[in-house]
């Protein structure tokens, strides 16, 4: 039901108060706007002022400047002054006055904008159009902006949100409650200061929008798995941090390997005495043995050897789950590594009567690895060439650096793998269906080396021809820093 | 020449037994400690050895203290010292460094006596 004489009116139509002690002028103005705006005139200052402090607040105000008793720049300070949405409420004076003092005086007092009288209709319209819309928006962006921050408040995992200066900006419900401290102490201070164990290492050099995780982090008890998200726009840096519970899992993972460290220990032990005792048989110190007796001893050594590999392995792989949030990244020279390792293999190549090679830049090779993991990897892969290789054969290692990137490989005179087989190589369980019978493994060993490089973004490969060889490679991307350590240290 | 010592430090009693057969049967002098703590006082009492074979794994003391405390005693800071352990070789070359020889178990008589010698060679 509507009242009698009053037109259908949408909500959806803005709404624009004209204050204005002339009728003349205001009945010209509330003409432009009537058919697009729901229009309302107001005769001056006070009543406007009396108007809107009763809560009635429109959309958008076209105030005259110069009225009786109270003028337009009155009216533009005391909404400024207020809250709400009194003090958002765009305004536009209109008046005759626009010298350069007059333009500054309206804005300061909090107009808007300004449109001289006499006005061009269509400038008018075109304004009031400009600012409604200028309006809308920016209620868009508060209102996505108060979801977003809604969202990121009641988010499971406590996060943290700083700029370029390293002070926390943001911190959510979750954050708040884990550092059992109030949200005003933990604004404004530096990230760095507030969770031991997530350093400024760990935060510059993150580029990419991509999250990166970090080394888990303890708080009072409990394991959180840091990532970090960096992202810049023309605004500025933000650096987002969100703290992922990892208590439970890491837990369970610890006594789990606690459990098989154990029990791998326990088995190798015996093991290891009982192929000493094999060897002191071996030696004859107690009469030489029978000829048939050596050979059956010799395949239970074999079987025995085997087993401790499996044993090996299989310790490793359970480390191994879960390896990407676990590895711990710093500066390793490849070189070095490679050398050491050599060094540790040169018994079993000796014992082999096997050539060996390296050749590599003389310049160090810095890399960000988990030098552990990364000589595991070596490791293996060297071990694989001198276990498939007979005996005069040749192994040799390289280094090589090209484009951002550094190749590690390992070449071997061996027995070769046959095509079919080398896509599988780097799967679980798979082992090249015709390798000698002399050779022992389980399969999990280029599993662990994939699983190793992968998790320090980097590839593996082979290539292998049946007969002459095979070549095992890892690659790994030189970082930025990587490069400059390199440089440096070059120098 | 005096006899070379080597002194076996390992508590599998069978290991520790079978070591010290075969390093007497090459020549060597040997004595042998269950644990790290045990082997620190029996270094008190005997001439310096010209060699350890020291495992990780041992109750009371382990390989690691036991090398950490060697090491800060001036008469043996120079004792060619060769890890024997079932641990991995990596993990044992962040605690040992790069000075030390590491042999893994399951190792062989012939790792062990070829080490020695190369020791004995210097």
């Amino acid at each position: 039901v509507t009242k009698q004489g009053v037109p259908y009116s949408s909500p959806l139509r803005p709404k624009i108060w004209i204050v204005d002690d002339s009728p003349t002028d205001s009945e010209r103005v509330r003409r432009i706007f009537a058919s697009d705006y729901e229009v309302e005139t107001v005769s001056d200052g006070s009543v406007a002022l009396e108007r809107l402090s009763t809560g009635s607040v429109p959309d958008l105000l076209l105030l005259d400047w110069v009225m009786p008793g109270v003028s337009g720049i009155e009216v533009c300070k005391f909404l400024r002054a207020s809250s709400g949405a009194l003090k958002e409420l765009p305004v536009i004076l209109l008046t005759a006055q626009y010298g350069p003092q007059e333009i500054y005086q309206a804005f300061t007092s909090g107009a808007n904008d300004y449109v001289s009288k006499p006005f061009v209709e269509e400038e008018l319209k075109a304004r009031v159009a400009a600012l409604l819309e200028s309006k809308r928006l920016r209620k868009r962006a508060e209102r996505a902006e108060g979801d977003l921050r809604a969202l990121l408040e009641n988010a499971p995992d406590p996060m943290f949100a700083f700029g370029a200066d390293g002070k926390i900006s943001f911190v959510n419900e979750e954050g708040v409650k884990i550092l059992s401290c109030s949200r005003d102490r933990i604004i404004g201070i530096p990230f760095a200061n507030l969770i031991s164990g997530i350093s400024d290492r760990h935060l510059l050099g993150q580029n990419s929008d991509a999250p990166t995780a970090i080394p888990d982090v303890q708080i009072n008890q409990a394991i959180f798995s840091p990532s970090v998200r960096v992202s810049a726009t023309d605004l500025g840096v933000t650096t987002t941090v969100t703290l992922r519970d990892v208590t439970a899992r890491r837990n369970a993972d610890s006594r789990r390997l606690d459990f098989y460290s154990v029990i791998a220990h326990d088995l190798r032990t015996p093991i290891t005495s009982i192929l000493l005792r094999l060897e002191v048989a071996f030696r004859g110190k107690h009469g030489a043995l029978p000829e048939g007796h050596v050979g059956d001893l010799k395949k239970t050594r074999e079987s025995l050897r085997g087993l401790v590999g499996l044993i090996n392995d299989f310790l490793e792989l359970a480390k191994l789950e879960g390896v990407g949030y676990r590895i711990v990244q710093k500066s390793v020279n490849l070189c070095d590594l490679v050398n050491q390792i050599v060094e540790d293999f040169l018994p079993l190549l000796e014992k082999g009567n096997l050539r060996f090679a390296h050749s590599g830049p003389s310049a160090p090779v810095i890399l960000m690895a988990d030098r552990q993991r990364l000589s595991q990897v070596i490791s293996n892969l060297l071990g694989n060439a001198i276990k498939f290789t007979e005996a005069n054969g040749k192994v040799e290692t390289e280094i090589e650096v090209s484009g951002g990137f550094v190749e590690f490989s390992v070449r071997d005179s061996g027995v070769g793998i046959q095509q079919e087989d080398l896509a599988k190589l780097f799967q679980r369980y798979t082992r090249a269906s015709d390798v000698p019978a002399k050779t022992s493994g389980t399969g999990l060993g280029l599993m662990i080396v994939r699983e190793i490089i992968e998790a320090h973004g980097g590839s593996v490969g082979a290539e292998s021809k049946v007969g002459e060889g095979s070549r095992f490679w890892f690659k790994l991307p030189l970082t930025n820093k990587s490069a400059e350590l390199s440089s440096a240290l070059n120098d | 020449m005096a006899n070379f010592k080597v002194l076996v430090i390992e508590d599998d009693r069978e290991i520790s037994d079978m070591l010290s057969e075969v390093l007497q049967d090459e020549g060597y002098e040997v004595a042998v400690a269950p644990n790290g703590k045990e082997a620190l006082s029996l270094l008190e009492s005997i001439a310096i050895p010209d060699l350890i074979f020291l495992d990780f794994n041992m109750p009371v003391m382990n390989g690691g203290e036991f090398f950490g405390l060697l090491r800060a005693q001036p008469a043996w800071e120079k004792i060619p010292v060769i890890v024997t352990s079932s641990e991995r070789t990596s993990e044992l070359r962040a605690i040992f460094k790069e000075t030390q020889r590491i042999i893994a178990k399951p190792y062989t008589l012939d790792d062990v006596v070829s080490a020695a010698q190369r020791i004995r060679k210097g």
